[in-house]
C-alpha cells in the first residue's frame, strides 16, 4: 500500500528496500527459444543460472504464440530439442508441437540444472559502474531484487537492456512501425488429405485467387487483413488420414503496431481473435477438407516479430544478409532472407533499397525473395542479386548462408550484458531475416556459452575471446559454417575450402 | 544408386531447409526452384522428412520438377 501523494500530475512511490531472491552467475530474462538456449547452455557449463518468464511456459513466440514451424539451421540446443521432440511424435515436417515442446524445454531445463521462475516478469535493471549487476521482477511474491554477475537479455523486447540504459530502435526507420503483428490460430476437425487433394491446394496454394475472389462478397474484410495464406502447419502426433487433423494458422494481422504500449497490444489482441474469429469461419465456408472444422484456440502470446532492437557493438545489416558477409566473430549462420510483413499494408516486403554502381537497385537475400507481394517501384522484374544481376542471372552463392556476429549481441553501453533473439542489434530488414526459431535458439545458446565463458575467464564478456567461444560452440554441436568454409584461426575444425 | 528418387512435387517456399539439412550437399537452389542431384543424392530421406511444404516426395522414378508456392516464415 502506498500512501497517495502527487506531484505534478504525477503520483509519488516512496523509496523502499527490496528484498533479494537469490544470487545468481547468470540471469536470463525470458524463457523463449533463445531464453531457454541460454539458460541451458549456461547451467550446462556450471553456472548457477535463473531463467525467468513472465508467462506460465517456456518456447515464447514458438509455444505460446503457436508459431511452430521451427526453421533455420538446427545445431546444439536446437537439434537436441529437435530431436526431443520426434522422440514425443511432436515433430515433423518442420511442424511442432507446442505443448510438447513446452514440456521438452522444461525437462531439458531441469536436467541441466537451470532454474526457472514463471509468472515472473522482470521491471527493472540494477546496474553499479555501467554494469549490470541484476535485475527488479514483479510476481505474486512481490517486488524483488534478484543479483547476477551476468544477464542475458532474451525478452524479445529488450526490456532488460532497456531498463539497464542501452541505446535501441523501434521499427522501421521514419514511423517507427514494426512488422505486422500476427495472431496465430488452430483449427481441428480438418481433412487435410482432402485439402491436399483439393485444387485450391494444387493451384492456389497460398489462397490469393480464392482471398481475391472474394473480396467483394460478404467476406471483404478478408480481403482486407491480408492477400495471402502466410502459413499453415499440420500439427504432429494426431491421428493422420482420418479427417480429424489439427492446422496452424498465419492469417491474421494487425496494422500500424507499436507492441511496446500496452493500449496498443490490447488493441491488436482483440482485434486478432475477431480476426480470427471471421477467418475460421470463412475457412469452413470456403476451402475444401474444412467443411467440418472449429477454432480451437488463437495465441497466448501475439505473434510480435520485432519490437526494440538493441545498438551492440555491431548492427547487422540488410546489405551484410544480401552480400554474406564474412564475420570473423560468426556464433551462428542463417538462410533467411530479409521478409518484412507489411508494416501499414498487405504483403511482404523481401528487397532492399541498395545503391550499386551509382544506381538505386532493389536487392533480395535470397531465391525466396522472388515471393514478396509488395513489390518495388518497377515489379518483380527490377528485383536483383547484391551484385546487380536480374532474372535468370540472379546467384546467391558463393556462401549460402549469412553470419551473425557475437559483437551484435553485446550492447554498445552496458557492461556484463548480452542480448539474444530478435532483439538483436540489426536493422530493420536484418532484423525480419535473423528471427527465425532456430536462429534465435543458436543465439541465445552462443549468448549463454559467452556468459559462462566471460565468468570462468574473469573477463567482461566484450572482452570473450571469439575464438574461444566459437571452438566451445562447435564443440556443443553447433553449426558455424566450419563445413563450407575456413574461418580464420579455426582451421583444425573446417573442411571448407574457404 | 538403388531406391527412390528424391524430388519436388509441388509447394516449395523456397525456405531452403532441404539445402541446409541435406548432408552431401546434394541440394541447390536458384531463381527456378529447387533442385536435388539425383548422383550425388545417399537417398538418406532427410530433405523430405524437414520440408515444410511438404514438398519433396520419394518417388520411383525420376520426373520433371514442379514449381507451386505455399508456406512461408
Ligand atoms: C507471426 C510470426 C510468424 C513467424 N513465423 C516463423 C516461422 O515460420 N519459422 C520460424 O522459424 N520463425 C518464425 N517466426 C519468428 C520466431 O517465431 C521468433 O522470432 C522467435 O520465436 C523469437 O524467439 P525469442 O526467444 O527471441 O523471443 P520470444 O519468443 O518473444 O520470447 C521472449 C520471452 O520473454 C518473455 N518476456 C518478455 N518480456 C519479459 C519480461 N519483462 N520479464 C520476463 N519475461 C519476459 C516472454 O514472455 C517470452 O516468453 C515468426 C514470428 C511471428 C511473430
Ligand atoms: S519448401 Fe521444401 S522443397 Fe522447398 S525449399 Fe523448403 S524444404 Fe526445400
Ligand atoms: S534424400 Fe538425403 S541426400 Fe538426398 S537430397 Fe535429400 S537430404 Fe540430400
Amino acid at each position: 500500500m502506498i500512501e497517495l501523494k502527487t506531484k505534478r500530475g504525477k503520483v509519488c512511490e516512496p523509496a523502499r528496500q527490496l528484498a533479494v531472491d537469490g544470487e545468481y552467475d547468470v540471469v536470463v530474462v525470458g524463457g523463449g527459444v533463445a531464453g531457454s538456449a541460454a539458460g541451458i547452455a549456461a547451467a550446462r557449463m556450471g553456472c548457477k543460472t535463473l531463467i525467468l518468464e513472465r508467462e506460465s511456459a517456456m518456447g515464447g513466440l514458438a509455444t505460446l504464440g503457436l508459431v511452430n514451424i521451427p526453421l533455420d539451421y538446427a545445431g546444439g540446443i536446437g537439434q537436441e530439442w529437435l530431436t526431443a521432440l520426434e522422440e514425443v511424435d511432436g515433430h515433423w515436417h518442420r511442424h511442432s508441437d507446442p505443448e510438447k515442446h513446452k514440456l521438452v524445454l522444461d525437462r531439458m531445463a531441469a536436467e541441466a540444472g537451470c532454474a526457472v521462475l514463471y509468472h515472473t516478469m522482470v521491471v527493472d535493471s540494477i546496474v553499479h559502474k555501467g554494469a549490470i549487476c541484476g535485475v527488479v521482477v514483479e510476481s505474486k511474491s512481490g517486488r524483488q531484487a534478484i543479483l547476477a554477475r551476468r544477464v542475458v537479455d532474451a525478452s524479445g523486447d529488450a526490456d532488460a537492456a532497456a531498463f539497464a540504459g542501452t541505446e535501441f530502435a523501434v521499427g522501421r526507420p521514419g514511423d517507427g512501425y514494426t512488422q505486422a503483428c500476427s495472431l496465430e490460430f488452430r483449427m481441428g476437425g480438418v481433412d487435410f488429405d482432402a485439402y491436399k487433394a483439393s485444387d485450391l491446394n494444387r493451384n492456389d496454394p497460398k489462397w490469393i485467387r480464392l482471398i481475391a475472389q472474394v473480396a467483394g462478397e460478404e467476406w471483404a474484410h478478408i480481403a482486407a487483413i491480408d492477400n495471402h495464406l502466410n502459413w499453415m502447419t499440420h500439427l504432429p502426433g494426431r491421428p493422420q488420414h482420418c479427417g480429424k487433423d489439427e492446422v496452424s494458422l498465419c492469417i491474421c494481422h494487425s496494422r500500424r503496431c507499436r507492441p511496446l504500449d500496452n493500449r496498443d497490444l490490447t488493441r491488436m489482441y482483440i482485434e486478432g481473435r475477431e480476426q480470427a474469429d471471421a477467418m475460421w469461419r470463412f475457412i469452413k465456408a470456403k476451402v475444401p477438407g474444412f467443411e467440418n472444422c472449429w477454432l480451437i484456440d488463437t495465441g497466448t502470446l501475439l505473434g510480435v516479430r520485432d519490437s526494440r532492437r538493441v545498438l551492440g557493438e555491431y548492427v547487422l545489416t540488410g546489405w551484410d544478409i544480401a552480400c554474406r558477409k564474412y564475420h570473423d566473430d560468426v556464433i551462428t549462420i542463417s538462410k533467411h532472407g530479409y521478409d518484412i510483413h507489411g508494416p501499414d499494408a498487405v504483403g511482404n516486403i523481401k528487397w532492399i533499397e541498395a545503391e550499386i554502381d551509382g544506381k538505386t537497385r532493389y536487392v533480395i537475400g535470397n531465391a525466396a525473395g522472388l515471393n514478396s507481394s509488395q513489390f518495388p517501384p518497377g515489379g518483380k522484374d527490377v528485383l536483383c542479386d547484391y551484385q546487380g544481376r536480374t532474372g535468370k542471372e540472379m546467384n546467391f552463392t558463393p556462401l549460402p548462408f549469412y553470419d551473425i556476429p557475437y559483437r551484435s549481441l553485446l550492447p554498445a553501453k552496458v557492461d556484463n550484458l548480452l542480448v539474444a533473439g530478435r532483439c538483436l542489434s540489426a536493422d530493420f530488414p536484418a532484423q525480419s531475416g535473423s528471427r527465425l526459431i532456430l536462429a534465435c535458439t543458436n543465439m541465445g545458446q552462443a549468448a549463454g556459452t559467452a556468459a559462462a565463458l566471460s565468468l570462468a575467464c574473469d573477463v567482461a564478456p566484450r572482452k570473450v575471446d571469439p575464438k574461444q567461444l566459437q571452438r566451445k560452440l562447435i564443440a556443443a554441436g553447433m553449426d558455424l559454417g566450419q563445413t563450407t568454409r575456413v574461418i580464420p584461426g579455426l582451421e583444425d575444425l573446417c573442411c571448407g575450402k574457404g | 544408386m538403388a531406391g527412390k528418387v528424391y524430388r519436388i512435387r509441388g509447394g516449395c517456399v523456397l525456405c531452403e531447409t532441404c539445402r541446409i539439412v541435406c548432408p552431401v550437399g546434394a541440394v541447390s537452389i536458384d531463381v527456378d526452384g529447387v533442385h536435388i542431384d539425383p548422383h550425388a543424392c545417399i537417398r538418406c530421406g532427410k530433405c523430405l522428412a524437414n520440408c515444410p511444404g511438404e514438398a519433396i516426395e520419394a518417388a520411383e522414378e525420376d520426373g520433371p520438377a514442379k514449381e507451386m508456392k505455399g508456406n512461408e516464415e
